[in-house]
């Protein structure tokens, strides 16, 4: 049997205060080891999850490139994080931030609960989402062969044909994962190779289940009550072409999920929260960011935990 | 062997003698002719989260659906699980299917909020709505077990039929039944199924939208 999840997510949450040491916005690597660091070094630590502890780990399906574990399930690697979190003294509550204030020492964060609650320091660590392919036709058929989270839906496609768009790790993560139940994987890219790690591709190049169509890409997604076929474009040909599929995964990039610090910190024209490479620091002192959602090189779970210990080891040293 | 790691039992054991309060029932339904491997885990699930719960929670294997249990507590698919206080024969809190990887989460959680007199976590105005709800509704909730967005989606549902008799909410594996799956084209999870589908949507809403999906299929 597979990995029980022996939830934390649904933990009542008694004793919330108003003010920390050291508020962290988003439960993902990042985060939950700012918070670990932060707890660790005697400050009052709160991590705020509007979803599920140890996030994007929990989309999946497993990790090979985290040492030291040669191969570890996404929801497991979650559960280990975060209780270990848990048991250094980090309270973990279930909310999400939607709106922030950051006046001088004045750091304010509210909840979707309607809570506010002030930290001496912030950690912004809330990571990125998938981006959309922008078809409107994907928005129609949202759940209804178009998925964006193979774990979730990947078993619902048992013996069927589906397509992966996209040609970095991610995708073709995903596009393994799916191999498992699916009939056959198409892999869709855009270009002539992959950006995915090479260990990845090559699984994918010898799984006899796993083909793939470059220089391609979807300019329609067809079918009236679920996705019937996909209208394909060469880039370099032109040529186009109809072909049936029944759902397609679409994996083409994340866009960082940094909506409620627009106009308060400074960014990247995409987004992404710019922070000095030493400290980790934003524009506004006393608020960090770590993990995907700063911009940096290389968005991984190791680089995620190594921003998170030294955003908080900074914080301890300077501001504590 | 235990299904549940040493390290996961404790775990358990700890969560139950914190938490657990008053006992709680689990009927477990399933049939003989069904060897799946997934029947077999649930009713072995069920017995070992029994053991870690020092007696509060009362785990009772029933075979077949023409039983007179499964008749009384109206279970028309197996494998089941229906979950009561001690004393009240409730029949509107259901899970069907293992309730494992995520939905382990949800099964914990459900059997505590039963434990502690029905207490859910719901805003007091969604409550008096949710009880002044005066037809039959049935809440199906489709999950696979590997789906991080799925326990909420099922917890709300098992908290509106706690509060009111009328409702009824099921966790539906999608994969172990997928006749049913088809009927509705699950094609992701969460997806909540109201009143045989009066209405239908994807994803984990906020309970206020779960109440107004149900005002809009009624
Ligand atoms: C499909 C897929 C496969 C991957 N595979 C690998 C791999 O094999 N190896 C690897 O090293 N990396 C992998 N990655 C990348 C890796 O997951 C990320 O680099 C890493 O998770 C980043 O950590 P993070 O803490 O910055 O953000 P995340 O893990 O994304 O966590 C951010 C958290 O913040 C929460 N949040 C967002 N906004 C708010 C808010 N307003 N309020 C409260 N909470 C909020 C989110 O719910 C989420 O839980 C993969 C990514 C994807 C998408």
């Amino acid at each position: 049997m597979g990995h029980l999840d022996i939830g934390s997510i649904f933990k009542q949450e008694s004793d919330v205060r108003d003010t920390y040491d050291c508020v962290i916005i988003g439960g993902g690597p990042g985060g939950l080891t700012a918070g670990i660091y932060a707890a660790r070094g005697g400050l009052a630590t709160l991590v705020l999850e509007k979803g599920v502890e140890g996030g994007t780990l929990n989309f999946t399906p497993v990790i090979e490139n985290y040492p030291p574990y040669s191969s570890i399930v996404g929801m497991e690697l979650a559960q280990k994080w975060s209780e270990h979190a848990e048991r250094m003294g980090v309270t973990i509550l279930h909310e999400g931030v939607v709106e922030v204030s950051f006046f001088g020492e004045n750091l304010t964060v509210k909840t979707d609960q309607g809570r506010t609650i002030a930290g001496k320091t912030i950690v912004i660590s809330t990571g990125s989402s998938y981006r959309l392919l922008g078809l409107p036709s994907e928005r129609r058929l949202a759940g209804k062969g178009v998925s964006y989270c193979a774990l979730c839906d990947g078993a619902l496609f048992k013996n069927k044909k589906v397509a992966v768009v996209g040609g970095g790790s991610s995708a073709i993560d995903e596009a393994l994962y799916l191999a498992q139940t699916a009939g056959s994987v198409t892999v869709i890219h855009r270009r002539d190779q992959l950006r995915a790690e090479k260990a990845l591709a090559d699984k994918a190049f010898q799984n006899p289940k796993i083909r793939f169509y470059w220089d391609t890409v979807v300019v329609d997604i067809e079918g009236e009550q679920s996705v019937e076929s996909l209208l394909l474009e060469n880039v370099k040909t032109k040529e186009r072409a109809r072909e049936p599929f029944d759902g397609v995964f679409i994996y083409v990039g994340l866009d960082p999920s940094s909506g409620c610090f627009k106009g308060v910190l400074d960014m990247t024209e995409d987004g992404f929260i710019i922070a000095d490479p030493h400290t980790l620091e934003t524009s506004v002192k006393r608020v960090f960011a770590v993990g995907d959602v700063r911009q940096k090189e290389v968005r991984q779970i190791v680089t995620a935990a190594a921003d998170g210990a030294i955003a908080a080891s900074f914080i301890i040293k300077k501001y504590f | 062997m235990p299904l549940l790691k040493e390290k996961d039992q404790q775990a358990v054991r700890e969560r139950f003698a914190k938490e657990l309060k008053n006992p709680v029932k689990i009927n477990f339904f399933f049939s003989r002719e069904d060897t799946s491997e997934e029947t077999r885990i649930t009713g072995e699930l069920m017995d070992e989260i029994g053991g870690l719960s020092e007696g509060k929670l009362d785990v009772e294997s029933i075979e077949g659906k023409d039983s007179e249990r499964a008749r009384r507590l109206r279970v028309d698919k197996m494998p089941a699980l229906v979950i009561y206080g001690d004393g009240d024969e409730r029949d509107n809190i259901r899970f069907f299917g293992l309730p494992a990887g995520h939905e382990f989460a949800t099964l914990l959680h459900t059997l505590i909020t039963v434990s502690n007199d029905y207490h859910v976590e719901l805003p007091d105005a969604l409550v008096e709505k949710v009880r002044a709800i005066d037809k039959p509704v049935k809440i199906q909730v489709f999950v696979t077990t590997s789906c991080p967005h799925c326990p909420p989606a099922v917890v709300v549902s098992h908290y509106f039929a706690m509060l009111n008799p009328m409702i009824t909410s099921e966790m539906i594996e999608a994969n172990q039944f997928d006749d049913l799956s088809r009927r509705y084209g699950v094609q992701s999870v969460p997806m909540t199924v109201i009143n045989e589908g009066k209405q239908t949507f994807i994803g984990s809403r906020k309970p206020e939208e779960l109440y107004n999906a149900i005002e809009k299929a009624l």
